[in-house]
C-alpha cells in the first residue's frame, strides 16, 4: 500500500470547518493529499549556479556542495551545462559524484558539447545518482569534469534537484497518509498512516524536513578566491536570500551555511552578514576543508522570512541581502572555494 | 494567494489526535491550516548566482548586437515547478544585476522569461513582454551593476505544455518516470543601437513564491 503523488496540492475548504458541524470526510482527504504532495514533491538541492569555469586540457576539476536533503530523497538529478572552446565540440568526462567509478548512467559519462559561438548553453546533460536513503542528514554532493588532453572545456552552470517520488510508503518512516482511511464511515484510529493522527504526523514531518527551501545559494570555484589581510567582498552584488515563513508572527529565522576554504601561514576568517546580523567562521591553517567542520553543526545566520501579505513576499517589499567576506589574520592567504547556504531541519522545529 | 488562514504553521502535538480522543473544531482547523500552509511555502529557489569579485563573471551576447535582434544569452532548466492549490503555477520572484558593457550612448534590454520550453523563445521576444517575462532596461555602465527585480507569472493556458516526463527514483531507489510540470528560465538581450553597448548580466535570482 502506498500514497500516490499528485503534481499539485488539494484545494482545501477551511470554511467548511465550523462549530456544531462535523468536519467532512472530503475535507480531511484534501488535507492528507496536500501533505502527501508537499512531502513527496522534492526540492531544489542546488539552485542553478553560473560558473563559466574553464577546466584546462588534461585536467580534472571537482565541484563540491553541502546540502540537507528532504526526508524522502532517493535520488539527486544533476543538470550540468558545458561549453566547448571549439566549434567542433569536445568530449569531456563527467563524474557524479566526483569519486564515481561505476558505469553509466550513474558514473562516468562522455558528453558532447555544442559551440558557444553558435548559441549559449545548449550542451547541458542530465546525470542522476542515488544519494542518502531516507535521511535528511546534511551531506556533500559533488561532481567532477575531466577535460580531454586535446582541449579545455568550460563548465557553464550546474544545478541539482531531488527526484520527486511517485508514491510514498504507508509506514512509520515515510509517514504517507492512506486517504482511503478518511472515507465516510471509516473508524477514527491512531494507527500509522491512518486517520487524523497520520495527518498530524505527516504535517510535523513536512514542516521540519520536507517543505524546506533546500538551496538558498550554492557557489563553488575550484580555483578559489584568494584573500589577504584586507577584507575582500567575495561576491558582488550581494546575495538575495529569503527563508520560507514557518511560524506565526515570524519575520526572520536562521539558515545554515558552510564554506570550503583553506588558510596558509595564519588562520583566516570567513564572514557572512546582513545589514543586522554577522557570523564569522574561522578557517584553520592546512588543506582545504569544509568550515565549520562537518563533525559539528553548520554555522547559522538569521535572515528575513517570506511575508505572505506582500506581493513580492519580501519583508517591507525589499531584499535583506547577504554579504560574504573573507580575510587572513595578519599575513598569509585565505582561499575561499565554495559557499553553501541552505535551510536546515534544526531551525524548523 | 496564501491558502492557509493563519499564513503560518501551528505546531501541534501528534498525541492530540490519538484514537478515542475527540478532535475539537479548533484542532481540526489548525491541522487543516497546517496542511495548506506547508503547501504554500514549499516553493524553491531555481536560480541564484552573482558576479564573483575575483573572476569577474558576467554573461553577454557573443559578438556585438549590431543586427538589433534578441539574442538568448543564458538558459537554465528544466526545473520541477511547484503548483498552488487552485491549479496555477507558483509565481516567480526575479532579481538580476545588469549594466551595459560601456557607457556609449544607447539603451540595452534584458528579458528574463520563465515558462515551458515550447513557448519560451516566442514569449521572450514578443513585442510587448507577456506576464511570464520580466524586462530590465539599462542606459549606463555603473560599478557595481544595477539591480532590479520583478514578479512574473505563467499564463494558465500554458500549464498543459509544462507537463513533461521526469526521470526519478521510486521508494526502492529504482529508476522510474513521473509526469510533472517543468519550467525553464531563459535570459535574452538586445541593444537599441549598432554601437558596442551590449547588455551584461552579472547575477540572477529566480525563486518560486505562492503570491498574493
Amino acid at each position: 500500500m502506498t500514497a500516490r503523488l499528485d503534481y499539485q496540492p488539494a484545494l482545501q475548504d477551511l470554511t467548511a470547518i465550523t462549530t456544531g458541524a462535523p468536519v467532512r470526510s472530503g475535507t480531511w482527504q484534501d488535507a492528507a493529499q496536500s501533505l502527501n504532495y508537499t512531502r513527496a514533491k522534492g526540492g531544489q538541492l542546488i539552485a542553478a549556479s553560473q560558473m563559466d569555469y574553464t577546466v584546462t586540457a588534461g585536467t580534472t576539476a571537482t565541484f563540491r556542495y553541502r546540502v540537507a536533503p528532504g526526508l524522502l530523497s532517493k535520488g539527486a538529478i544533476w543538470t550540468i551545462a558545458l561549453k566547448s572552446p571549439s566549434a567542433l565540440g569536445v568530449d569531456a568526462t563527467v563524474r557524479v559524484p566526483s569519486t564515481a567509478t561505476v558505469a553509466p548512467p550513474f558514473g562516468t559519462v562522455a558528453a558532447h558539447m555544442a559551440s558557444p559561438t553558435l548559441t549559449y548553453a545548449n550542451a547541458q546533460s542530465y546525470y542522476d545518482t542515488t544519494i542518502v536513503a531516507t535521511s535528511y542528514t546534511e551531506c556533500e554532493l559533488s561532481f567532477s569534469v575531466e577535460a580531454p588532453a586535446s582541449s579545455a572545456v568550460v563548465v557553464a552552470w550546474a544545478a541539482c534537484v531531488e527526484g520527486p517520488r511517485p508514491y510514498i510508503a504507508l509506514d512509520a518512516t515515510e509517514l504517507g497518509t492512506d486517504i482511503q482511511t478518511l472515507l465516510v464511515g471509516q473508524p477514527i484510529m491512531a494507527t500509522t498512516a491512518q486517520s487524523y493522527s497520520s495527518i498530524a504526523s505527516c504535517a510535523e514531518a513536512a514542516a521540519v524536513y520536507d517543505g524546506r527551501r533546500r538551496s538558498l545559494f550554492h557557489w563553488y570555484n575550484p580555483t578559489g578566491i584568494a584573500t589577504t589581510s584586507t577584507t575582500l567582498a567575495l561576491i558582488l552584488p550581494d546575495i538575495p536570500a529569503l527563508n520560507r515563513k514557518l511560524f506565526l508572527g515570524e519575520t526572520e529565522r536562521a539558515i545554515r551555511f558552510r564554506v570550503y576554504a583553506s588558510a596558509v601561514t595564519n588562520t583566516g576568517v570567513f564572514r557572512l552578514k546582513t545589514s543586522t546580523q554577522t557570523t564569522d567562521v574561522t578557517i584553520s591553517t592546512g588543506a582545504a576543508a569544509w568550515y565549520p567542520s562537518t563533525a559539528g553543526a553548520a554555522a547559522s545566520l538569521i535572515i528575513d522570512s517570506e511575508d505572505l501579505s506582500e506581493a513580492t513576499g519580501l519583508q517591507g517589499g525589499a531584499y535583506k541581502l547577504l554579504t560574504p567576506q573573507s580575510k587572513i589574520n595578519t599575513a598569509g592567504t585565505c582561499t575561499i572555494y565554495g559557499l553553501s547556504i541552505f535551510e536546515d531541519p534544526a531551525d524548523c522545529a | 494567494m496564501s491558502f492557509s488562514p493563519y499564513e503560518a504553521y501551528i505546531p501541534r502535538s501528534t498525541s492530540l489526535y490519538d484514537g478515542l480522543k475527540p478532535v475539537s473544531v479548533g484542532e481540526a482547523y489548525a491541522l487543516q491550516n497546517n496542511a495548506a500552509h506547508l503547501a504554500d511555502e514549499c516553493g524553491q529557489v531555481l536560480v541564484n548566482w552573482e558576479f564573483s569579485a575575483a573572476s569577474g563573471l558576467y554573461i553577454q551576447a557573443p559578438g556585438d548586437t549590431s543586427d538589433l535582434t534578441w539574442k538568448r544569452i543564458a538558459s537554465y532548466g528544466p526545473f520541477p515547478c511547484t503548483f498552488r492549490a487552485d491549479g496555477a503555477p507558483f509565481r516567480f520572484r526575479v532579481r538580476c544585476a545588469y549594466r551595459l558593457d560601456s557607457a556609449a550612448a544607447g539603451t540595452g534590454y534584458l528579458r528574463v522569461a520563465v515558462g515551458p520550453s515550447a513557448t519560451l523563445a516566442g514569449d521572450a521576444r514578443a513585442t510587448s513582454a507577456p506576464s511570464n517575462v520580466a524586462q530590465f532596461t539599462m542606459t549606463t555602465a555603473p560599478t557595481p551593476p544595477t539591480q532590479g527585480s520583478a514578479m512574473v507569472e505563467i499564463q494558465s493556458g500554458r500549464v498543459a505544455s509544462m507537463l513533461e516526463g521526469f526521470s526519478t527514483f521510486d521508494g526502492n531507489g529504482d529508476r522510474t518516470t513521473v509526469v510533472i510540470p517543468q519550467v525553464y528560465v531563459d535570459v535574452w538581450a538586445i541593444s537599441s543601437t549598432t554601437t558596442q553597448n551590449n547588455p551584461r548580466l552579472y547575477g540572477l535570482n529566480v525563486a518560486e513564491y505562492v503570491g498574493l
